[in-house]
């Protein structure tokens, strides 16, 4: 048995404005283990970026972790001064963007801004620094890396800044990786490139990942584990092949239902199954079980009562109550 | 069938044409405005003006031109209980020559802005979405203006027209002096609103919703009227209150300079009056002045309540 | 045969600034020479990835970006002059014909409007119904796009990103099109969303005849909703083909690669073969085929020859020198 690597337990999230209190993440929890690939899987407003970043502590204000137990190789986060923090990212926790344009600095040099982390973070000379870069940019498959040092981002191509900002998380050599849409903005020859780059490398460096998503196929390539998350909960959570051979929550099998695949042919029928309704907005989620007006299974309880993680079958754990999850008085919203 | 359905949209619709003319959620700005504490403060000031400039001539007590203080040597009198906030040097009363002095303020505030606003989003707008030539030409002609030493040539004028006035029939029309500051104001302030238009304009004219209104069939004409300006209007009615108050400055220091318009009554005036006996009267001049500090502090300030307003920053 | 487009370009200069003026130095071909044709009551899908063209085309067939040469046949009309000319009636008449969906939901609909008054505009500009029915037909359109009539006096911020897409939808019907160009209609929407305005689009192909040019990246949207395919790669059509036909077996080596990039919801899938290299810059077009940098089956008969679109029969065709 595996110790994990990284543990969260009844995370919670809250956004502090003016008109009140929205509670964004609802007590989940989700774990890594060493060498193993997590995919977060949710649509927009489920959660999952934030419970990426809130493992690094970086959630952005109006929003603050208010709740839980990130516990990482044995130290929780939650309790560590800010300095601490500021010497655990990049060095053993880093993390991937979703728009590798945003995320690079416009005005330094790519040799400029990744040396810097080995300059902050490992206290290595500026020459010394340089040559690991270039080490590093050649490993993510940039072949004239020294060309590259001296170039800015916007003379680079989607494609070439991702993998340099894959690059730059891998510098340290992190133990864990957080991945947050990181092919979303690529187009599909070059999301297949970085996809087989990320999994080449995180193999080579034994390093940990979790992957943030909406693309039930990337995950399917990438994780070995998936955590499927909507509206601020986690539905279930299971290995790879299990999600997508049996999946439990009603939303899992929903969403790989109404998902149009490019691998089969719909000539035959020409309407897609459907789940009715819409995401429901945080300030406003509805009571009981969150997808309980949209869940074709719905019952008069789940309107109620909020379902709690049960585990179904080994490493399978799923919140539904008809799924034999307890349910729990939901409160009023925080 | 239908027609029973239709009945909510057409009273919907019927509403909504009513009231959004124009936009139609300027009520969520509105809403923000209410709970911007700076601008709420501003939007008191300006409205307290505002009802100072109207009931002027019921709330003052005497004539703002009543000199009858000097006649019995009361002149330059600290404030009394004839006099609330005493005289001044030609013997008028304090407190009435500040009330009287609103209107004039709001007027050349408004009146400047008014003109300044037509002109900078017309030749602004104009250059943002037509681009090309017309764009670099009349940003050309607008960076002329923003070089001139405004309140130099202003001053100049201002001296011109007196001088080719005096002695002519057009003597004779009221407020001629005070108007022409008005016009040339406005004339010169527009440089600032032109490349604010034309930076909103430029921008609006890409958005799709622009593009899909292109592509509906609607003339330049309807896009331009009924699409950009009104999504430009909350960026240029911020810059344009900024405005009202440095028109109401710029007066101030016109008239201060002894350039201003001697027949009517405005803060600037009194401070040009006033100004040599500071040490003997200081009330003729505090109060004037802080009647233009509060008044220009209201514009700023509900500027500053307006842009959070419109521009929430806050995630939702 | 609705539409045909014959040699459609655009191309964009690069120029350098000097002090009296610019210089072109280069020449981008967003859409280079792209002919194809609509078939009435068919949905064609274009896909590609980005800088191949397809938004461009969409765009410059209703002159919302101006061709620099070819022409759009519709119902027999070149409408390039048409549209970009002076005679407002003859170019509404057209843009009544065909109309467009666009890609952002959120910034499609001016933020300042009631959605009854974009729905309205329509009518305004083209008067194709007597006023006082108007109201009417605003309200029989949102019921027809699965939105209900009492939300016409709403803002586009009280609606979800799918309702949103519905107007737009419920917009461009306004007009009774025949035709609608669909430009990533489902690419800024949630995964559980897109099958509901999928669904929607090829109800209201079936309901009201309509034909489709469906632009898409998202190839399983694309082989859902569309009878034939084309695929584009750098301003050219590379691949024409009935949808079943081209994914099943692709005949040109860059849709191949296009195919097996996708990743499968399967997590038992062999990773395939990934494709090499970047797409080239637009400014540096390479000579003959624009594929065969990244072609694991280019010869130097590809750098010398640029392949022209080839009839394989079966409605297929490939600009290809060694099709698969």
């Amino acid at each position: 048995m595996t110790i994990d690597l990284l543990d969260v337990r009844g995370l919670a999230v809250d956004f502090f404005t003016r008109t009140g209190v929205t509670r964004a993440i609802d007590g989940v929890d989700f774990s890594v283990g060493r060498r193993e690939t997590l995919g977060l899987v949710g649509e927009s407003g489920s959660g999952k970026t934030l419970s990426s970043v809130a493992v690094l502590r970086l959630v952005p204000p109006p929003a603050r972790i208010t709740g839980g137990r990130i516990t990482f190789d044995g130290v929780d986060l939650l309790t560590r001064p800010p300095i601490a923090m500021a010497a655990l990212r990049g060095r053993r926790i880093a993390m991937v963007f979703q728009n590798p344009g945003y995320s690079l600095n416009p005005i330094l040099t790519i040799g400029a801004q990744l040396a810097e982390i080995l300059v902050w973070h490992e206290k290595l000379s500026r020459a010394a620094a340089m040559e690991r870069v270039a080490e590093m940019l050649r490993l993510v498959g940039i072949t004239d890396a020294a060309v590259r040092l001296r170039q800015f981002p916007h003379e680079l191509s989607g494609g070439m800044k991702q993998r340099i900002c894959i690059a730059r998380a891998l510098l340290c050599r992190p133990d864990l990786v957080l991945a947050d849409e990181p092919t979303t903005n690529l187009d599909v020859t070059i999301q297949a490139q970085i996809l087989e780059l990320l999994h080449e490398l995180k193999d080579r460096f034994a390093t940990s990942m979790i992957l943030v998503t909406h693309d039930m196929g990337v995950v399917a390539r990438m994780a070995d584990r998936i955590s499927v998350m909507y509206a601020g909960a986690i539905c279930e959570t299971a290995d790879a092949a299990t999600i997508f051979r049996a999946p439990l929550h009603p939303y899992t099998r929903a969403l790989l239902q109404s998902m149009p695949r490019a691998d089969r042919s719909y000539r035959a029928e020409r309407v897609l199954p459907v789940i009715p309704g819409r995401i429901p907005s945080l300030a406003d989620p509805p009571g009981g079980c969150r997808f309980h007006p949209r869940c074709p299974e719905a019952e008069p309880a789940c309107r109620h009562l909020r379902p709690a993680p049960v585990e179904a079958s080994p490493g399978h754990v799923v919140s539904c109550l008809k799924r034999g999850s307890p349910g729990v008085e939901a409160n009023a919203a925080a | 069938m239908s027609s029973a359905q239709a009945e909510p949209v057409a009273t919907a619709l019927a509403v909504r044409r009513r009231l959004a003319r124009g936009p139609g959620n300027f009520r969520q700005g509105w809403y923000r405005l209410r709970r911007n504490r700076t601008g709420m403060l501003g939007l008191g000031l300006v409205v307290l003006t505002f009802f100072v400039a109207l009931l002027a001539p019921v709330i003052a007590p005497y004539a703002p031109n009543d000199q009858s203080a000097m006649l019995h040597f009361a002149s330059q009198a600290p404030p009394s209980a004839a006099h609330w906030l005493g005289t001044d040097r030609s013997g008028y009363d304090v407190f009435s020559r500040m009330l009287y002095g609103a209107p004039t303020a709001l007027m050349v505030g408004l009146g400047a802005m008014l003109i300044a606003s037509v002109v900078g989003v017309a030749i602004g707008g104009i250059a943002g979405y037509f681009g090309g030539l017309t764009d670099e030409l009349l940003m050309r002609f607008t960076e002329f203006f923003l070089v001139i030493p405004v309140f130099i040539v202003i001053l100049a004028v201002v001296r011109l027209f007196g001088v080719v006035v005096v002695g002519t029939w057009l003597e004779g029309i009221p407020f001629l002096n005070l108007g022409a500051i008005i016009i040339l104001l406005g004339l010169f302030g527009w440089p600032p609103l032109a490349r604010l238009a034309r930076a909103e304009f430029l921008r609006l004219k890409q958005m799709e919703f622009v593009e899909a209104a292109r592509c509906i069939g609607a003339r330049p004409r309807d896009i331009l009227f009924r699409h950009i300006l009104p999504n430009a209007l909350p960026s240029l009615v911020v810059v344009a209150a900024l405005g009202i108050g440095g028109a109401i400055l710029s007066e101030a220091m016109i008239s201060f300079l002894g350039f201003g318009d001697p027949k009517t009554v405005s803060w600037g005036q009194s401070l040009y009056f006033n100004y040599q006996v500071l040490k003997v009267a200081p009330w003729a001049v505090l109060v004037p002045g802080t009647a233009i500090f509060l008044t220009v502090l209201g514009f700023n300030l509900l500027a500053d309540g307006l842009s959070d307003a419109f521009n929430p920053r806050l995630k939702q | 045969m609705t539409l045909a487009v014959e040699r459609l370009s655009k191309r964009y200069p690069v120029r350098q600034r000097g002090v009296f003026g610019a210089r072109e130095v280069a020449e981008i071909r967003a859409v280079d020479d792209v002919s194809f044709r609509l078939h009435g009551g068919e949905c064609l899908g274009l896909v590609g990835e980005s800088g191949c063209g397809k938004t461009t085309t969409a765009r410059a067939i209703l002159h919302l970006i101006t061709p620099t040469a070819g022409r759009v046949l519709f119902e027999g009309t070149d409408i390039v002059p048409v549209l970009g000319g002076a005679d407002r009636d003859a170019a509404l008449k057209v843009r009544r014909g065909i109309q467009y969906v666009f890609q952002d939901p959120y910034l499609s609909l001016n933020p300042r409007w009631s959605i009854g008054q974009t729905l309205l505009e329509p009518f305004r500009v083209h008067a194709h119904a007597p006023q006082p029915e108007w109201e009417d037909r605003v309200a029989d359109l949102l019921e027809l796009v699965g939105l209900e009539a009492t939300h016409a006096g709403r803002f586009p911020h009280e609606f979800s990103g799918g309702q949103r897409q519905r107007v737009g939808i419920a917009r461009a019907l306004a007009v009774e099109p025949r035709i609608l160009i669909c430009d990533e209609p489902v690419s800024s929407l949630d995964v559980s969303i897109r099958a509901q305005i999928l669904n929607l689009l090829v109800s209201l192909q079936d309901r009201l005849g309509l034909t489709y040019l469906f632009i898409s990246h998202d190839l399983a949207s694309v082989r859902f909703i569309s009878d034939r395919v084309a695929v584009m790669y750098l301003g050219r059509i590379v691949e024409l083909a009935p949808v079943e036909a081209l994914f099943d077996h692709p005949h040109h080596h860059y849709t191949h690669a296009l195919l097996q990039a996708i990743p499968v919801p399967d997590p038992t899938a062999k990773a395939a073969p990934v494709l090499r290299g970047e797409l080239p810059s637009a400014m540096e077009r390479p000579s003959g085929c624009r594929f065969r940098t990244r072609c694991p089956a280019a010869t130097d008969r590809c750098a010398a020859e640029e392949p022209a679109l080839t009839d394989m029969g079966d409605g297929r065709v490939v600009a290809c020198h060694y099709p698969r």
